[in-house]
């Protein structure tokens, strides 16, 4: 269930404000926030948790009062993501804890993959630009975001939503489609949805669900073995 | 005929187009027709070893043509084949 899991969502922009709200309307009820971004003014249209009395504050600090004015349990953590130290922060995550990946850094996307399939975290991950929208997400067992793309692009071939452009309601359907695939999974859904990369071709109203088969020699193989697997410890009364 | 999608970074080769219709029974062959058709554009989806790049995937039939037969998977006529680039925007 949604609102047992702890919920953590890392960015709190494009993507992350609509996350966010999805996830308060699926019924997550703990959710933590990690950011270290300031409200900008230019921010305003799309990331819709935040006014014009909010500029210059932490986005993760704005974001979880708003959720606590809401009735869910929120918290802020304003911290700088870095690749680097993911893997410590994943690690540190309850078992059965929902990461949604929110940031527009494409190795910070990559190394979230890595840890949450090494932690056996379920991991939800998109990005969108122009009209167009990916998500993914990704459970113990199923084919991870390496398996579909195995590394990221060059800098220089990727456009920015600055340098590219992204259209608000493009950005806000793949954040709230992020939340709804943590909300399918979290209710029991994860065989259907978990581990195909879904295309949203805003332009043409299209979502296309490509792919969803584990890559042999993916680097979550390892992980993926039985053998890697944790035991769960009972807990007996 | 194929239709082959075209994500929006590389429409710049294909007048804007989103869609186009490219012969080619394998993919290798698509790839090499479509470069024909729209010069450039083969560089960004391939490396300088011929093989897809490892942040872009082929789908034949919504199928990643890595599990299939790779370049050398068949495309019929009337199949849709989409070229997907990784993306990383989200501001």
């Amino acid at each position: 269930m949604i609102a047992d899991a702890q919920c953590v969502v890392l960015g709190a922009g494009g993507l992350g404000c609509p996350a966010l709200l999805g996830l308060r309307m699926a019924g997550a009820r703990r959710i933590t926030i990690v950011d270290h971004d300031r409200v900008e003014v230019s921010n305003l249209h799309r990331q819709v948790l935040y006014d014009t009395g909010d500029v210059g504050a932490p986005k993760a600090e704005v974001a979880a009062r708003w959720l606590r004015r809401h009735g869910v349990e929120a918290t802020a953590r304003i911290e700088r993501l870095v690749p680097e130290g993911t893997d410590s922060m994943i690690a540190a995550l309850d078992d059965d804890a929902i990461v949604l990946e929110c940031t527009d850094a494409p190795a910070l996307k990559f190394a979230c993959n890595d840890a949450c399939v090494r932690h056996r975290r379920t991991l939800v991950l998109g990005a969108a630009i122009g009209l167009r929208g990916h998500a993914i997400a990704v459970v113990p067992g199923s084919a991870c975001y390496r398996c579909v793309f195995e590394a990221p692009p060059p800098g220089e071939l990727v456009p920015s939503c600055v340098e590219a452009g992204v259209l608000g309601t493009a950005v806000g359907t793949t954040g709230m489609f992020l939340a709804h695939l943590a909300a399918a999974v979290a209710e029991g859904h994860a065989d259907a949805v978990a581990g195909r990369l879904f295309e949203l071709a805003l332009g043409s109203g299209i979502v296309r669900a490509l792919g969803g088969r584990p890559r042999p020699h993916c680097s979550c193989a390892t992980a993926r073995s039985p053998s890697h697997r944790r035991p769960r410890i009972a807990t007996v009364c | 005929m194929a239709t082959v999608r075209i994500p929006t970074p590389l429409r710049k080769y294909t007048q804007g187009k989103e869609e186009v219709s490219v012969t080619g029974s394998s993919v290798r062959e698509l790839l090499a027709n479509l470069e024909s058709a729209h010069p450039g554009i083969k560089e960004r989806i391939c490396d300088e070893a011929g093989a897809v790049r490892r942040f872009v995937n082929v789908y034949v039939a919504d199928e990643d043509i890595r599990f299939l037969d790779n370049l050398d998977t068949a495309v019929k006529d009337g199949d849709e084949v989409s070229i997907v680039p990784a993306i990383a925007g989200g501001r």
